[in-house]
């Protein structure tokens, strides 16, 4: 069985002089490239998704294999690395990778977009009215792409930067908010934020 | 998986419903499930819109509030349920919408759904599924509620799986200020915001109390102090009216004499009181510094697990040094300040108001300009402070990571990251710089000014005769004295603001009560027999998500237990329930009939032995680790239990014996040599309870050879839980409990497991197939 994690630095290591590459290498080279081709990510175009009147989520690919009750769930959610969605199964099991989900036909998309909304709820901040802070527990007043939200911050390690000027939240409940790029609000909301972070 | 298939046994009890409303011992039994938490009061427009949709002698049983619309916006949204239906009400235009009307009757089976930041009900219908409530986390305790009251209500429910109403499902959730509501911070009992600035002070002065003598005289030095340095402005006046205008040589050597002596009378006070406050400043922060590590010792591991170590240590170290600076220094500042500025203020307007008046001009400009800059640089600082911590924290992750670093070659990449970090850290100081080397000068410049006034009205004052030259000298001479306390209370402003921000995350760790309290009156188990039984524990990390849930067994003293099923099964939470570093939070664990709660902390875990896969070794000899729970060992009690670990040989064979050095985390001796010698540490305290979490699972077959032997000799007669994934170390076990997804799968012998075919006996054929070489 090959260590990926192994292969990954064999394979991201600078390619040295052509000279300087033994066969063994390349030929495990070859073989991460086997691993690579193996990961199976479904193109868009492949799949169908649609909701039954039980509110389950069906997963068609090709035009053959159904997957009956499943739960999308983004897999880089916060760095947005790649566009993938990843869909499980009621155990939590994965049973399908798509790739890119905005080439999905129109219904798919409509569909998938109001699951997402569902399974992934994480509001967007868009403007801060107030943050009051008592040294890392704070109060903030917001209104977000979903609405006005009041929620209470525990501890400065619950607002985490992602780099970028990216924000991530979680409040005393363990809801989630998001702030997408620091730099692009207001100046009365950067100003607010600025003292947090 | 068609969900409509229904067994023959919940059609008939649907049946039974269909006639009508539920039986009043139904609803009893519903009703005994019920809170003010469930049953909110209401907005008068729902109130009434309730009241037209129910029937007469319809029972309201929930009325909630949940906080998203259907189209995942934030909104109001109120859950009605009665004996007969299941109802979404709508705020309208002062009015309120039935969106959703679900007879009771028609539903089959509730479905409560998980998701990330939110979660909905479903009612499963005959040909259909309704989406009944959507709520964010902040709901999502009260709806679960409502869903464990529904599932008692409908006929397709796995009736089995009844867990009981889970009224405490999930830890404690954020408690929240009694005052004003807010969420407390995590860890602390004590509302940052309904804390005032007075009390903090008072409690940190509280610390003097001990040593208020000390305090006494540095206060009474203090006062004296300040007067000795006021007499010389009157000496020189003198001086100048009394003895150079009237040419009075006498009068000079009387000056002088005086003089000296003040001075020489000054300093010896000022040295005697400095040495006394550095002492009281010092002294103070022993004891601070002592109670708070005595206090996190206390800590349940919870703390421990969440906070970064580097953040702890910050608070032991940089913020206790800042209050030393405060209670050493900054307190007498701010005394001898307060004392000099009304003092020098009498002293002005009784030799000359009018020029007095003139002197203070720049007074408000001054004050109102330190609360300014005191705002501005708290802030600064806190950022200041943040990116401290970040840096420690930096340090504190990567120097223990150092072998990943370096096996993977990202030396450079964690010198960058540090660099970076170090950098925002100096971007930020630069910041407090800007304010402060520009506040400080511009306060300089308004005082010159004001001398400058000083000279020009006193001195033509004095030029009309209309005051003497003694008085504008003294003047001058009180100026500055005044101007240098008034300025000083602007530096005093921020002092107290870093002590204060200081001592409230001392006290912060201070006020966190253990998660794992003693209970009041615990009994003492001076020697438990070992019978272990766990009653429908069940136990969760976070809210909703359950690690273990009703694990039932029973372990008879002396047996011993193979823990077993796949990583994530629950099997070290299940253990650490056992020594208490998490309790449950529904059901029991029992040691000898007695609730481990009930029992003292240290009774218990003094029976408890712990083998775990990493061992951890203190910097210190080996004798001193083996000892480590028994610390008055005899060199006999050492030696056998090394011996019993299958250690003593390698011990002998080192440079010093057993008085070698373990060196920083023991890495001068090998994996299998560490484990044994945790192994000795643990037989010496000779428990009744042994937990080996993964103890062989890091070497070699040869030194699990010897670890297994060793083992051996300490399972004996103790009651013991193996956590295991090589399966052949739990051959010996009496009973294997194989756990999954946080349940008890299976329990059974070795043999009646394989012959049950079940999942232990799919992860034997497993592992056998991995590894031939062993034999079953």
């Amino acid at each position: 069985m090959i260590n990926p994690q192994d292969e990954k630095e064999e394979a991201a290591a600078p390619a040295g002089p052509a000279a300087d590459a033994t066969e063994e290498a390349s030929a495990r080279a070859t073989s991460w490239d086997a691993e690579l081709q193996r990961l199976e990510i479904l193109d868009a175009k492949r799949v169908k998704i649609w909701r039954d009147e039980f509110r389950r989520l069906h997963v068609l690919v090709d035009g053959k294999t159904e997957h009956i009750d499943l739960k999308p769930a983004p897999v880089f959610p916060l760095s947005e690395a790649a566009d993938f969605l990843s869909f499980l199964d009621e155990k939590g099991k994965e049973v399908a990778l798509l790739r890119n989900p905005s080439c999905l036909d129109p219904e798919s998309r409509e569909l998938l977009a109001e699951e997402l909304n569902r399974a992934y709820f994480v509001p967007k901040i868009t403007y801060i009215y107030e943050i009051e802070d008592a040294h890392g527990a704070a109060r903030w007043e917001v209104e977000t792409n979903r609405g006005y939200r009041v929620f209470d911050i525990r501890d400065r390690e619950d607002v985490r930067v992602l780099g970028k000027g990216r924000l991530l939240l979680q409040d005393a409940d363990g809801n989630r908010y998001e702030i997408e790029d620091m730099g692009s609000l207001d100046e009365r909301s950067r100003r607010l934020l600025d003292a947090e972070v | 998986m068609d969900r409509r298939k229904s067994r023959p046994g919940s059609v008939a009890r649907g049946r039974l419903r269909v006639t009508g409303t539920m039986t009043e011992a139904e609803f009893q039994e519903i009703d005994k499930l019920l809170d003010a938490e469930l049953q909110q009061e209401l907005p008068e427009q729902i109130e009434s819109a309730i009241g037209k949709l129910i029937d007469d002698g319809e029972k309201r049983l929930i009325a909630l509030h949940a906080d998203i619309t259907p189209e995942g916006e934030y909104g109001d949204r109120w859950l009605l349920v009665t004996d007969r239906r299941l109802a979404r009400l709508a705020p309208e235009n002062g009015s309120a919408r039935v969106e959703i009307d679900v007879p009771l009757d028609d539903v089959r089976r509730f479905r409560l759904r998980d998701f990330i930041g939110s979660g909905s009900l479903e009612a499963v219908k005959d040909s259909e599924s309704v989406e009944v409530v959507r709520f964010s986390r902040s709901v999502a305790p009260q709806i679960s509620r409502v869903y464990h009251v529904l599932r008692r209500l409908s006929p397709d429910d796995d009736q089995t799986d009844h867990s009981g109403p889970k009224r405490s499902s999930g830890p404690p959730r954020a408690t929240r200020c009694a005052e004003c509501g807010r969420a407390l911070p995590r860890w602390s009992e004590v509302c940052p915001f309904c804390m005032k600035r007075g009390q903090l002070l008072a409690r940190l002065i509280g610390y003097l109390a001990p040593y208020k003598m000390y305090a006494i005289i540095g206060f009474a030095s203090s006062i004296v102090l300040t007067v000795l340095n006021l007499i010389p402005a009157y000496v020189t006046r003198y001086l100048f009216d009394g003895v150079l205008g009237p040419k009075n040589p006498a009068g000079l050597w009387v000056v002088v004499w005086s003089l000296l002596s003040i001075y020489v009378v000054r300093t010896i006070i000022s040295m005697g009181r400095g040495y006394m406050m550095e002492w009281l400043g010092g002294r103070v922060v022993l004891d601070m510094r002592t109670a708070l590590y005595d206090h996190l010792q206390m800590l349940s591991l919870g703390f421990f697990s969440r906070k970064q170590t580097g953040q702890i240590m910050s608070r032991v170290t940089n913020d206790i040094m800042r209050l030393q600076y405060f209670i050493a220094d900054g307190l007498q500042q701010i005394i001898i300040n307060l004392l000099t500025i009304p003092v020098i203020f009498i002293m002005l307007f009784a030799a000359n108001p009018k020029l007095a008046a003139l002197t203070l001009l720049p007074t408000p400009f001054i004050a109102l300009g330190t609360y300014w800059f005191g705002k501005l640089i708290h802030r600064v600082y806190q950022k200041v402070w943040r990116r401290w911590a970040g840096l420690s924290a930096a340090l504190a992750d990567s120097i223990p990571g150092i072998r990943v670093v370096k096996s993977f070659a990202q030396e450079d990449r964690e010198s960058a990251r540090f660099r970076d970090r170090s950098g925002e850290l100096f971007t930020q100081e630069l910041n407090a710089a800007k304010l402060w080397t520009t506040f400080f000068p511009a306060i300089g410049l308004i005082t010159s000014v004001g001398s400058l006034v000083v000279y020009g009205y006193g001195g033509s004052q004095v030029l009309m005769s209309m005051t003497t030259m003694g008085t504008l000298v003294m003047f001058t001479q009180l100026m500055w004295q005044f101007y240098g306390p008034v300025q000083g209370l602007g530096d005093m402003n921020h002092r107290i603001q870093h002590a204060l921000t200081a001592a409230e995350r001392v006290f912060e760790v201070l006020d966190t009560a253990p998660e794992i309290p003693e209970a009041p009156g615990s009994i003492l188990l001076p020697r438990m027999e070992g019978r272990v039984e766990f009653q429908n524990a069940s136990f969760s990390y976070e809210p909703g998500k359950p690690v273990l849930s009703d694990i039932s067994f029973v372990a008879e003293a002396g047996e011993m237990i193979g823990l077993v099923g796949p990583s994530g099964a629950g099997k070290s939470t299940l253990v650490q329930l056992l020594n208490r570093f998490y309790d449950v939070e529904s059901g029991q664990v029992l040691i000898d009939g007695h609730d481990v709660r009930e029992l003292s902390l240290r009774s218990l875990r003094q029976q408890i032995g712990v083998v775990l896969q990493e061992p951890f070794l203190f910097h210190g000899t080996v004798a001193e680790n083996i000892c480590y729970g028994v610390p008055d060992a005899t060199p006999e009690e050492i030696v056998a239990s090394a011996k019993a670990a299958n250690a003593h040989d390698f011990i002998v064979n080192l440079p010093h014996g057993y008085d070698t050095m373990t060196g920083e985390r023991g890495q001068l001796m090998s994996g299998g040599e560490r484990q044994r010698v945790s192994i000795a540490r643990a037989i010496l305290k000779n428990p009744r309870i042994l937990i080996l979490d993964e103890a062989t699972s890091s070497v070699d077959t040869e030194t699990e050879m010897l670890i297994q032997q060793a083992l051996e000799r300490l399972v004996a007669n103790r009651t013991t839980f193996a956590i295991a994934h090589r399966l052949s170390t739990l051959r010996k076990s009496s009973r294997i409990v194989v756990l999954e997804h946080g349940r008890v799968a299976e329990i059974g012998t070795h043999d009646e497991l394989l012959d049950s075919d079940g999942l232990y006996s799919r992860l034997c054929k497993l592992q056998s197939d991995l590894s031939k070489v062993r034999a079953w």
